[in-house]
């Protein structure tokens, strides 16, 4: 039973509980919201997404410029969203048009935010990969004194990524490594024979320091909860027809509807919250109609904020009251500030003779994890003792990473017979320390096509470089080390943003004073405020944190319908 | 025409895989049906021809010109790449149809196998390309020691591997993405 009772009798515009978003933590939210017996409106700002949207299917030849994409077109409607690696030729209209989505940064401070407005958000692009956290990611803060404490340990999350993983599937192979402890897995996607051979001489030099193993992502490797097992057809951030990956489209959006308890509006921009200074609380939104550039307001006794990270800080900050003149949530000057993203890009290549004739595409990376905090050799010795630097984590070391084997393969030998000289490489991910300075702010002079305030964003340090020099000689020496042939480090450090794992900017924290958000998501100034995607985040350790968004999402979601059932927001 | 209605043209019109042929029809029709800047000059479009065949000549596969690569990267130039960008392909072009003609008196398109061959190797061996400009300049200068073109030649060294790697790049790519190779010679049966 509905928390309104019969919906049929609610007043026009007023909903139990309002989403803002219908990506990956929107999608969270509305599940569990309504599976729990609320009445739920999901605003999403971009447009509904059909099957046709998707692309999967459509071969190299198919497109006119091969994938290549209509590089004048890109340059001129897209250029900060095709610098995404998940940009391409036939899923263009799954990122923004940059000329209505404006936003700046600092002239020697460049930021790449890639954004998907639609239905689904960037579920539908994002790259799948999942790992927990560990103790190791939630205690780092307090063990090096670089940001705040985090409020919460891996035994309060434990049980939501269980509850998460079930539901998505996630595919992988249980190694019992402290620090990425391992997921509910469905059967792994088995490694290529060239990937074993490097596994097992890794094993050889390094014994359980440095363990290769098949990458952990949410790709069903058999039938479940009704979606069909992957087939394998390469491209998965062009959509997925059989929603055989998990995306906000195939899985948490048609379980919130099967409920009848949700209302999902696209084209609806949240331009503010409005907040009622009597109660204390959010009283709703305010929504701008993409589509007629009309404003309307919809209320609830529940707000959940799952924009993504920077359009939810962006979000409070423009809602500007009497009472929250800097911003919602901003009392302390802390909203928008320590933000993060990954680095990401150095690493190593080489080459490695081993006889393997056919060639496959499989949608898992493979990942390497150095488990050690180790301070990486560089040049800013005063951030490495302070800091520990976190361990960065080396991932991609298969031949066949994601959906390019085709292209990989072909090059290797041209025909058939001359296949087996196996082109490898690796390169890390790695954690991002928080800086105050870091920091999201709103641009005075500059509105998006609907006149809402832009965001400006800021930049990386010293650790992330000297992080950047050591991954590359890492994944060098671990080549070294299986003895592979013309091994090349390599150091690509794009632009913070790049990575699309930005995050922070309404940290969790201990107290008001600390954190925008408390250990529920919730924000310390307005308890029926909930946020609950990458905004968040105190730190950004060094996996792919949409797992983590998920299980904060549902467990934040289990607290507010037990707290509105018991009249305390 | 847009790019959905390409894509279903090309999808509805490319099912059955004849041959080398089916592939250059396929895509020609995409050119025939977009309007698009005459940007590629007759030599410009046989030295092109002449490097991706250089590149991936006929054995027992398909070479790239039985594949239409030439073609296929001709339509790409002009009708994707931005002005600027098209402007500096066809200035790469002509700066090694220059290095050509300096070290070999022959545009690439009317020059004989050896001497194609060992012009590719030049300005496509590994290394520094500072390395690469020097021997070029090497070739080029052995040829025309006395001849006052060698001074002008020089922006057309300096530019001619980057060019030569642009070539490269599209010739490999527009050849694997081919209907034929990936159907019939790399046997890729996805979906």
């Amino acid at each position: 039973m509905g928390v309104s009772g019969n919906p049929s009798s609610r007043e026009p515009n007023v909903y139990d509980a309002i989403v803002v978003g219908s990506g990956i933590t929107g999608g969270w939210a509305a599940k569990e919201l309504c599976e729990r017996g609320l009445h739920t409106l999901v605003l999403e700002a971009g447009g509904p997404v059909s099957p046709e949207d998707y692309s999967e299917h459509v071969q190299p030849y198919q497109m006119p410029f091969r994938g290549l994409g209509h590089h004048a077109q890109a340059k001129a409607e897209q250029p900060v969203q095709r610098q995404s690696s998940g940009y391409d030729e036939t899923n263009r209209h799954f990122f923004v048009d940059d000329r209505d989505h404006p936003y700046t940064h600092p002239v020697d401070a460049p930021f790449t935010w890639i954004r998907g407005r639609q239905v689904g958000g960037r579920s539908i692009t994002w790259a799948r990969q999942v790992y927990r956290w560990s103790d190791l990611d939630f205690e780092a803060n307090a063990r090096d004194g670089v940001g705040n404490d985090w409020p919460i340990r891996y035994a309060d999350l434990e049980p939501w990524y269980a509850h998460v993983e079930r539901f998505i599937g996630v595919s992988g192979s249980s190694e019992g490594l402290a620090q990425l402890p391992d997921s509910e897995f469905l059967p792994p996607m088995p490694l290529m024979h060239v990937e074993g051979v490097l596994r097992d001489r890794l094993a050889a030099r390094y014994g359980r320091e440095r363990v290769l193993t098949v990458g952990r992502v949410a790709v069903l490797t058999r039938e479940h909860q009704g979606r069909a097992a992957c087939h394998y057809c390469g491209p998965c951030h062009r959509g997925c027809t059989t929603h055989s990956y998990f995306s906000s489209n195939g899985s948490t959006l048609p379980a919130a509807a099967a409920t009848g308890r949700m209302e999902l509006r696209p084209h609806s921009i949240v331009a503010e919250v409005l907040f009622d200074s009597a109660t204390r609380r959010a009283s709703g939104v305010r929504v701008i109609d993409a589509q007629t550039g009309q404003s309307r307001e919809y209320h609830a006794r529940l707000l959940f904020l799952c924009a993504s990270a920077f359009e939810t800080v962006r979000l409070l900050l423009n809602s500007r009251a009497r009472d929250t003149p800097d911003g919602l949530g901003n009392a302390e000057g802390l909203l928008g500030r320590y933000v993060l993203d990954h680095h990401y890009g150095a690493g190593a290549s080489a080459t490695m003779p081993v006889r393997q004739t056919s060639c496959f595409r499989q949608p898992a990376e493979r990942l390497l994890h150095r488990p050690l905090p180790e301070c990486p050799v560089g040049d800013s010795p005063a951030s490495c003792a302070a800091t520990a630097c976190r361990a960065p984590r080396c991932k991609r070391a298969g031949a066949a990473a994601l959906g390019d084997a085709w292209l990989r393969c072909g090059l290797q030998g041209r025909a058939t017979e001359r296949r087996g000289e196996w082109g490898v490489y690796g390169s890390g991910a790695a954690e991002d320390l928080p800086h105050a300075d870091n920091r999201l702010t709103l641009d005075p002079t500059v509105v998006d096509r609907w006149g809402v305030p832009a965001a400006c964003i800021g930049r990386w340090r010293d650790n992330e470089l000297a992080m950047s020099r050591d991954m590359a000689e890492s994944v060098a020496e671990m080549f070294e080390a299986a003895r592979r042939s013309d091994v090349q480090p390599f150091r690509y450090m794009p632009p913070p943003g790049h990575c699309v794992h930005e995050m922070g900017g309404a940290r969790m924290g201990r107290t008001p004073r600390e954190g925008v958000v408390n250990r529920w998501n919730q924000l310390w100034e307005a308890p029926n405020v909930f946020a609950t995607d990458g905004a968040c985040m105190a730190s950004s350790a060094c996996q792919n944190p949409s797992l983590t968004y998920m299980a904060l999402t549902a467990r934040a979601a289990a607290f507010a319908v037990e707290a509105l059932k018991r009249g305390e927001l | 025409m847009n790019r959905r209605q390409l894509i279903l043209t090309l999808g509805a019109g490319s099912t059955v895989v004849i041959g080398a042929a089916a592939a250059g029809w396929a895509w020609r029709k995409v050119v025939s049906a977009a309007a698009r800047p005459e940007a590629f000059s007759a030599s410009h479009r046989a030295m092109l021809d002449a490097l991706a065949e250089a590149l991936l000549p006929r054995t027992a596969t398909p070479g790239a010109r039985d594949i239409g690569v030439a073609d296929w990267i001709e339509f790409v130039v002009s009708e994707a790449f931005p002005a600027d960008a098209r402007q500096q392909f066809l200035r790469g072009l002509d700066a090694m149809d220059a290095v050509a003609v300096g070290a070999h008196e022959a545009p690439i398109a009317r020059l004989p196998a050896g001497e194609l061959q060992a012009l590719i190797q030049a300005l496509d061996s590994p290394g520094p390309l500072v390395a690469m400009q020097v021997r070029l300049q090497g070739i080029v200068a052995r040829r025309v020691a006395a001849d006052s073109t060698v001074g002008r030649l020089a922006a057309s060294v300096a530019e001619a591997p980057r060019a030569f790697g642009a070539v490269k790049e599209l010739v490999l790519h527009g050849y694997f993405t081919s209907e034929v190779v990936q159907r019939e010679i790399m046997r890729l049966q996805w979906a």
